[in-house]
């Protein structure tokens, strides 16, 4: 007999057991990953690494700049004007040649200036007319706030790109040109900071919340007040 | 590689900050998500009107109790115009060729729309893009949440656009949303349409009703909802004076008006 045929065998079993042990590998290995997939935390889907001056970090290597536009009346343009002002307005963004996003999302009117002023006054008068007709517009300020109806609208323009050393620089002077093009056609708008970043993310995620919690965001640790202290 | 990757290592995450900005939990459904408290879904918008009105897009940015996002995508002229020209060229020989009067009527109809935009990039030098909507009602509790659906489904109804709910899609549209996310591919082959960049700037999607000088007095509200609270005494600006004018027909309470007016002053 051969020696050389139950060698050959022996290879090509050898091959073949190793083939399988390595395509049961691959084979747990992809379920896994989709397993965990499955079970990602919402804390793993909300895809911030960190938000410094005014700069979001995302996880998937980007930053991101946000702009916030302040809403303009159009009810009261008229027909040419909205011509115009659609023309200029394209003209200047015509220039902006990367990818944006618009975001619109409601936020509930801040009335507590209003309400407490209605209080200093009614404080003020002894007039028992004018005493009732402020509590009336009191109630029904409060009332609206409560009700949830009562939101403004607030617009965003968000752009981005990869994360790369000294990227920041480039992507603020976009963000600086971009909404100097729309304060040029008469559209006020602010580029975001820090805070209004966080606030614009709990705006999305927490909405409920955003507009009475304040946005700090660093752990305290709470101590007694006067535990420490000598008297 | 290497400048990328001693970026990301420069960044550490920030835990406190994560905290303080994710929802208390995230539930992924196949019609719908829950963010936290409130119940979400994500609609896309599949198909547009012919034509549009000005300001077409602040009343789809102004539905209350929705997230919106709307993102563009400029593309390259040179081929988009190509493109168009061809089409036209195909629509023309439908218009010419087709027995039947509702195709002839369609593919003239067709022809002279792209020849229109084919003039605007051309000639005026005007972006084209990739125009994609996504919005989401979100609300705390079920009938509400079901109410702002229909009405965001109305609404779209009423400008003539078609919105589909993202079956199956619901993780990827919200990333769509999301600030902190960039634009989601996968959301964007569905819904992304070419539109000219100026019925996007013309629909004035940042254009909202109301009114607050944070002081003053409340006074109303306009046609869309939005209330309106005026300080008659601030100055600055172009407001040098405060004058009104009331008008109404009889009896609808111009004087109770005046005097509430009055003797809130």
């Amino acid at each position: 007999m051969n020696p050389i045929i139950p060698i050959v065998t022996i290879i090509i079993t050898l091959l073949g057991g190793g083939g399988f042990l390595f395509y049961m590998k691959m084979g747990k290995k992809t379920s896994k990953t989709s397993d965990s997939k499955e079970q990602q935390t919402a804390n793993e889907f909300v895809n911030v690494r960190d938000i410094r001056d005014r700069y979001l970090y995302t996880r998937d290597n980007k930053v991101m700049m946000y702009i916030k536009i302040n809403p303009i009346a159009i009810d009261l343009l008229s027909e040419r004007e909205k011509k115009i002002l659609t023309k200029q307005l394209t003209a200047e963004l015509s220039a902006e040649q990367k990818p944006f996003k618009f975001l619109a999302v409601s936020r509930p009117v801040d009335i507590s200036p209003l309400i407490s002023e209605y209080s200093q006054l009614m404080a003020g008068t002894s007039n028992q007319k004018q005493k009732e007709l402020l509590r009336n517009e009191m109630f029904v300020m409060s009332n609206y706030a409560l009700s949830g109806d009562v939101v403004e609208r607030q617009f965003y323009i968000m752009i981005w790109e990869r994360c790369e050393e000294g990227i920041e620089r480039e992507l603020s002077k976009r963000c600086c040109e971009l909404s100097s093009r729309f304060e040029g056609c008469g559209i006020p708008c602010e580029i975001l900071n820090q805070q209004d970043i966080v606030r614009l993310c709990n705006l999305v995620n927490n909405p409920a919340y955003s507009h009475i919690e304040d946005t700090g965001f660093d752990a305290a640790i709470p101590l007694l007040a006067n535990l420490n202290s000598e008297d | 590689m290497i400048t990328k990757k001693t970026r990301l290592e420069e960044i550490p995450v920030n835990a406190a900050l994560l905290n303080a900005i994710t929802p208390m939990g995230l539930e992924l459904k196949r019609n719908g998500l829950v963010i936290g408290e409130n119940s979400g879904r994500v609609y896309g918008v599949v198909k547009y009107p012919q034509k549009v009105d000005y300001g077409w897009l602040s009343r789809i940015t102004n539905l209350p109790g929705t997230i919106v996002s709307i993102s563009f995508k400029p593309i390259d002229n040179g081929s988009f115009i190509e493109s168009l020209s061809r089409s036209v060229i195909q629509n023309r020989g439908t218009a010419e060729s087709a027995r039947d009067p509702l195709t002839q009527k369609r593919a003239e109809r067709a022809a002279l729309d792209g020849e229109r935009i084919m003039v605007q990039v051309d000639q005026h030098g005007e972006t084209v893009g990739l125009l994609s909507i996504a919005i989401m009602p979100v609300s705390r509790d079920d009938s509400a949440f079901q109410k702002v659906c229909r009405k965001t489904e109305s609404t779209f109804a009423m400008l003539k656009c078609k919105i589909r709910n993202l079956s199956n899609l619901q993780r990827e549209g919200f990333k769509q949303l999301s600030p902190f996310y960039a634009t989601n591919e996968q959301i964007e082959e569905i819904i992304q349409r070419i539109m000219p960049l100026s019925t996007f700037v013309g629909g004035f999607p940042f254009a909202s009703s109301g009114y607050n000088d944070g002081t003053g007095y409340y006074f109303g509200r306009d046609a869309s909802g939005g209330l309106i609270i005026i300080d008659t005494w601030k100055r600055g600006g172009d407001r040098t004076n405060t004058n009104m004018v009331i008008m109404g027909v009889a009896g609808v309470g111009k004087s109770t008006a005046v005097k509430h007016i009055a003797r809130n002053a």
